[in-house]
């Protein structure tokens, strides 16, 4: 199965084996075997050199897990971030994380950008943050203007394939 | 003497949980005010009475001395405790307070009114021989009047903006002769930034610390302080994590610090809770940044070496007891070390962007000696709009190395699950070497960031917990009929 982990990675995974005990599964070729317990919220797994005790939370979208101060989600990847055999994640609609103010927009139409580049800047709580491509494309449509103030959620930019 | 019978706490989360805590134990009645968006939270239950204050803004709600000011008189209030930020600094309110026959858990308002004003402060203290940071900030701004000023300072010199901030216009001087090309820089970065080309100059502190001493006074004259903290450690001038003692002090730089804040105490006859900020170089020289009128979020490590609770210092010396803190049990040296760490909702490795969700899971460690004084809890939902810092996580140990590692098992058995948090940069910090062997700065997180940023939790991890929580068996193939949960070759 593919998933997708923080929205950002994704994983080729095959379950090997598992019982109430054990599980064996591979993720991107590497195989990994672990004897576990579980509890309520968690699991306690031991391979042949450490015990880690993982923290979870599953809804029917995805599930949560803890492990030491780090939080990451994992779900089953959809055909809408997917691309056959593509092994980057895909992501066209950039929306606004939080309330703000749009400081600065740093690209314009049909530009081509890579992944990691900076799309535009929100100006919220008396910072700039930049706000990234997810993916290598092309700009097709700016649906904000340098100084517009936006709401969580509220679509900003607009990207398509090259 | 009056006695206090009934108090209100004109703040929220952490920290009126923390006050009606101290009111508890001394039979106190309490009172709390919340917003609406604060509706669910732990404070709100704790306190024996609660009145929602409407409204959607700060301003409407917190900020509302009036309003809360009315509540209080309504329901026979005694006493209002500020906590810190909001109205806490307030000179009016204070003055408000007193005015309509109440106690005021702080200072006098023209103590407040008097620190709050940097310049106001400076006027005041200069002539009790306060070190200030040496510097010039007038008017004449000849290069050649300023180079001779510059001398007088010293290097290494700070050029700044005497407009703005935020590093624009501001030039490092580390040799004379780049004095007057840094000097022509600084003028048209500042010009250019603020439109405006005058500049300050300042010495520039190498490896500068940020070391404080809690203060107090009662009604009577008399003051006592309870030792410093180090809150080196900060981002974008936020605390992130603060200690008790200062590590790498000797006992005389610790003498002159305490010194120069009793000094201050007593030449404005200063009442109750207060801090007095200090920066201090790599020489050990320190120089007096800012006085803080209040009790202060770090407060719970001066509380642990002290063996003190501050806030029920601060009740008694409200109530004009003569010096509680000879009544009540403490440390007369420091006892063992404290650290503090504040627990935010943001996600370091995304430029801090604060985060949001609900908290489906949450967790404290049980090893000895861990404080945890928490505004959300399990089920509560945290907000952009709302201020990010989720808790407070303190530990006390013998030393400061036990504490360190108590610290960072304690966070590593912390679990909050629903949105990312900063505790792994909070480990990492505490993890660096740098930071075990004292090498503490004010540009620490700064200088180390890249380092600070996480690894990942391994995606084997992830992967497994995923697993597991949705497969029974290998064996049984429809353990669902969801098509999306099965464990076969099924592509998309």
């Amino acid at each position: 199965m593919k998933l997708i982990l923080n929205n950002d990675v994704f994983l080729e995974v095959n379950l090997n084996s598992l019982n109430e005990d054990n599980i064996s599964f591979e993720c991107n070729g590497k195989v990994f075997n672990y004897s576990f317990i579980k509890t309520d919220s968690s699991f306690k797994l031991k391979s042949l050199d450490k015990v880690e005790t993982i923290i979870f939370s599953s809804s029917r979208e995805m599930t949560e897990i803890f492990h030491q101060g780090k939080y990451s989600q994992i779900k089953i990847a959809s055909h809408t971030n997917l691309n056959a055999n593509d092994e980057k994640i895909q992501q066209y609609e950039y929306s606004s994380p939080m309330p703000g103010k749009i400081s600065k927009i740093a690209i314009s139409i049909n530009q081509k950008i890579k992944k990691g580049d900076v799309l535009l800047y929100l100006e919220a709580m008396k910072i700039e943050h930049p706000i990234k491509s997810k993916m290598d494309g092309e700009i097709e449509s700016i649906v904000t203007n340098v100084g517009d103030q936006v709401d969580q959620g509220q679509l900003l930019i607009k990207l398509k394939k090259l | 003497m009056k006695k206090i019978k009934k108090l209100l706490v004109a703040n929220r989360g952490e920290i009126a949980s923390r006050v009606f805590a101290t009111c508890r134990e001394l039979g106190i009645s309490t009172v709390a005010i919340y917003s609406k968006y604060d509706a669910p939270l732990l404070f709100v239950k704790e306190a024996d009475e609660a009145i929602l204050l409407e409204g959607e803004t700060l301003k409407e709600t917190y900020l509302n001395s009036d309003r809360i000011l009315n509540i209080a008189k309504k329901l026979n209030v005694d006493a209002i405790h500020p906590g810190y930020g909001f109205l806490s600094e307030n000179a009016q309110f204070a003055e408000n307070v007193l005015n309509a026959g109440l106690i005021f858990i702080g200072p006098k308002a023209k103590n407040i009114s008097s620190m709050g004003n940097k310049s106001e402060s400076k006027f005041f203290l200069k002539p009790l021989g306060v070190p200030f940071i040496p510097g010039y900030f007038g008017k004449e701004q000849d290069i050649n009047f300023l180079r001779d000023e510059a001398k007088k300072i010293g290097l290494p010199l700070l050029i700044k903006a005497a407009a703005g901030g935020g590093g624009k216009g501001m030039k490092i001087v580390e040799n004379w002769n780049e004095f007057d090309q840094k000097f022509e820089e600084a003028k048209a970065e500042s010009l250019k930034s603020f439109g405006d080309d005058h500049l300050m100059l300042e010495k520039y502190l190498v490896n500068p610390r940020h070391i404080e001493v809690q203060v107090f006074g009662d009604e009577h004259g008399n003051a006592i302080h309870f030792h410093e903290r180090d809150c080196s450690l900060q981002r974008r001038h936020q605390k992130v994590v603060e200690e008790a003692p200062a590590p790498g002090l000797t006992q005389q730089q610790r003498d002159a610090l305490f010194a120069d804040a009793l000094k201050i105490v007593n030449a404005m006859k200063y009442e109750n809770a207060g801090t007095m900020e200090f920066i201090m170089d790599d020489k050990g020289v320190h120089y007096f940044l800012e006085m803080n009128t209040r009790l202060q979020v770090e407060h719970p490590v001066s509380e642990a070496i002290n063996g003190v609770d501050l806030v029920k210092l601060q009740i008694k010396v409200a109530e004009g007891e003569i010096k509680p803190w000879e009544k009540i049990h403490r440390f007369e040296a420091p006892h063992g070390h404290s650290i503090e760490v504040r627990v935010y909702a943001e996600d370091p490795e995304n430029n801090f962007m604060p985060t949001s969700g609900k908290i489906k899971l949450l967790k404290f460690s049980t090893i000895k000696n861990v404080r945890y004084d928490f505004s959300y809890f399990q089920g509560d939902q945290i907000t952009v709009n709302f201020d990010p810092m989720i808790g407070k996580v303190i530990v006390w140990a013998e030393t400061r190395q036990d504490a360190i590692h108590k610290l960072i098992a304690a966070l590593k058995e912390t679990v909050i699950l629903g949105f990312k948090t900063n505790i792994s940069f909070l480990i990492a910090c505490l993890s660096k070497k740098e930071f075990q062997q004292g090498l503490v700065s004010t540009f620490f997180i700064q200088k180390h960031h890249d380092n600070l940023m996480n690894q990942e939790m391994p995606n084997e991890l992830v992967v497994a917990g995923y697993l597991l929580s949705r497969f029974k068996s290998s064996s049984s193939l429809d353990t669902t009929n969801d098509p999306w949960l099965g464990l076969d070759n099924f592509r998309i």
